[in-house]
């Protein structure tokens, strides 16, 4: 009775070392594949037409990347009627670089990053620059706080 | 995104290309996983289908509930007896003290630790505590200990026939509610809602319970139901004959009885865990999940996920069935895709409990938001630093990959066990491809998810 469990977990053990031996083996490579497949066009700012005229959304959207400016990764967004224009999807950002969010907005808000937890209040028809250096990995939501408003993802890696 | 999934979203009135992060509550989500993680874990995962199709054991070796040596004595006396009662009625309090917090705290998710206890805390972390230590939620669950109490002063139960002929039915339409409020429901991270959430879930429990009899719980309480299924894939269970004990996990699997419903159970499971990958990826963020929040498609989103789950698996099940000569194969597999759902849980979530798990302790801290500091964490922040995302995607790919192994391995030794008892008993082997091709197909969903993510 105590044998079967035991060659049972053998094979198992001996299937598990295989997947440990092609993950490791490949983990390595993934990296490089990752950073060449990271597109060089940098569009910042979709036309506001789009937002009305959903049909002529091309189909194959390009990741958006901020546009690099002397401080940071500048993104901006505006909302005007509860609509946002911005980097279409979701943005790109290097882990460890200074991020601006730049953020237009026809009625006084909070602008919340979620995740670093930071905020920054926007008057009606003004314009606030949210300012972090993206420290933490993963992908965060950028929203209108009051109105519950998502501005865009940013993609830290 | 193609112009008829845009055309399709506007109708929402929302705007195009804002999705949530989805769950119930999360501040982050997991990177999508890298291309050379994805291409290896599919690549193991068709290895172990074809050397469990050509090299493994050919006379059933998994001797199920029957298996396991027993737990020193002391251990054993823990699961027991006043251990036992304590650690109920702490449960018991806790849960209490989350309603309470959930109705009476701040109306603001980020002030009050009640969504983060419930979504992160409790739910996600049933998974890690059931498949360490086995169905912890059934000595546990706060309504079984009220009903408990409340039993003393109650009629009899009218129909207890019901427990056996519903199976585990009701289990997965209390899974399915949840599912739906922890996914589609609007404002489902409102403290508020959460709070009612609660107390319906609770009363209705234990209405049915009041009818049925306590063995309601097992089968109709959809988180006692998960935590069973969970925790038969734990290293420790209990024997046939009642002794605790430590086992191979493959047996603690092969001993989930194939009643009814627990097909049921377990697509639920498996579809809306692979709802809410999906629900993240950008494909359907920017396509028919545009809506965001709407109601419409984060409702027939999950739906249609768990239906087409189980159209997958009566499929592979019954073909498996008819090459094998063994009609009605879809209860006894049942327990196949246990692995496989415990394998999405923790890729989807295992960052989610690390990173928002902590927001419950420092929320509950302050739990009423007066300025306390119970637990001296008041106002500090999450900890992002705890893993990094190398850990979060190698843990993601192992946790899929793991769970489509130990699915394949119980498919195959369950299969040998329905050939040597059908009467018409042909090609044990052979009849193995449609399940294999199952999981297979599982496993590559469940990692494109986490590509797309």
């Amino acid at each position: 009775m105590n044998r079967r469990p035991t060659r049972t977990t053998t094979l198992l053990l001996t299937v598990a070392a295989l997947g440990a031996v092609t993950l490791t083996g490949c983990a390595s490579g993934s990296s490089t594949a990752a950073a060449t497949s990271a597109p060089a066009v940098t569009t910042s700012t979709a036309p506001a037409a789009s937002a009305t005229t959903p049909s002529e959304t091309p189909t194959e959207t390009p990741t958006p990347t901020p546009t690099p400016t002397e401080e940071g990764q500048l993104v901006e967004i505006t909302v005007a009627k509860g609509k946002v224009t911005g980097p279409k999807g979701r943005v790109k950002v290097k882990a460890g670089s200074t991020v601006i969010l730049r953020v237009t907005s026809d009625v006084a808000d909070e602008i919340h990053l979620h995740g670093y937890d930071k905020h920054a209040d926007v008057e009606k028809g003004g314009t606030a620059d949210l300012r972090f250096k993206a420290t933490l990995t993963g992908v965060f939501e950028v929203e209108l706080e009051e109105k519950g408003l998502q501005l865009v993802q940013l993609q830290v890696q | 995104m193609t112009p008829a999934l845009v055309a399709a979203a506007v109708p929402f009135g929302l705007p195009v290309g804002a999705g949530p992060l989805a769950h119930g509550v999360g501040t982050r989500a997991d990177l999508p996983l890298p291309v050379g993680y994805v291409v290896a874990g599919g690549g193991l995962a068709v290895l172990v289908s074809f050397v469990a199709l050509g090299a493994l054991w050919r006379t059933p070796r998994l001797a199920g509930a029957a298996a396991g040596r027993p737990l020193p004595r002391p251990v054993a006396a823990l699961a027991h007896g006043r251990p036992r009662l304590v650690l109920q009625a702490v449960v018991l309090a806790l849960s209490v003290l989350v309603v309470v917090i959930a109705l009476a705290g701040s109306p603001d998710v980020a002030q009050n630790a009640a969504p983060w206890a419930f979504f992160v805390t409790f739910w996600v972390g049933l998974v890690p505590v059931s498949l360490l230590l086995g169905p912890v939620w059934g000595a546990l669950n706060p309504l079984r200990t009220t009903y408990r109490l409340l039993a003393r002063v109650l009629p009899a139960p009218a129909r207890p026939d019901l427990a056996e002929r519903w199976g585990y039915r009701p289990a997965a339409l209390s899974l399915l509610a949840f599912a739906w409020f922890e996914l589609a429901a609007p404002d489902r991270s409102d403290p508020r809602r959460v709070g009612a959430f609660l107390v319906a879930y609770a009363l209705v429990h234990l209405v049915a319970a009041a009818v049925v009899g306590e063995r309601w719980f097992l089968r109709g309480d959809g988180f006692e139901a998960y935590s069973r299924l969970l925790g038969a894939l734990a290293p420790v269970g209990r024997r046939s004959d009642g002794v605790l004990v430590l086992r191979n996990p493959l047996d603690g699997a092969a001993a989930l009885p194939a009643r009814r419903g627990l097909v049921a159970v377990v697509v639920v499971l498996v579809g809306s865990t692979a709802f809410d990958g999906l629900g993240r990826t950008q494909w359907w963020q920017n396509g028919f999940g545009a809506g965001g929040e709407a109601v419409l498609p984060s409702t027939t989103g999950p739906l249609a996920t768990v239906a087409l789950v189980g159209l997958l698996f009566a499929a592979g099940a019954g073909l498996a069935g008819r090459l094998g000569g063994y009609p009605g194969a879809a209860a006894p597999l049942a327990h196949t895709l246990v692995p496989v759902a415990a394998g999405y849980a923790v890729a989807h979530y295992f960052s989610l409990l690390l990173f928002d798990g902590q927001t419950t302790w420092i929320l509950l801290s302050d739990p009423f938001a007066t300025g306390a500091d119970l637990l001296g964490l008041t106002g500090r922040g999450v900890d992002y630093l705890l893993v990094t995302a190398r850990t979060i995607s190698l843990v993601q790919v192992a946790a899929i990959v793991g769970g489509h192994v130990v699915g394949t391995v119980l498919a195959h030794d369950r299969a040998l066990v329905l050939s040597a008892a059908a009467p018409a008993a042909r090609r044990p082997v052979a009849s193995q491809v449609p399940l294999l091709a199952i999981m297979v197909v599982l496993t590559m969903t469940g990692l494109g998810l986490l590509l797309g993510a």
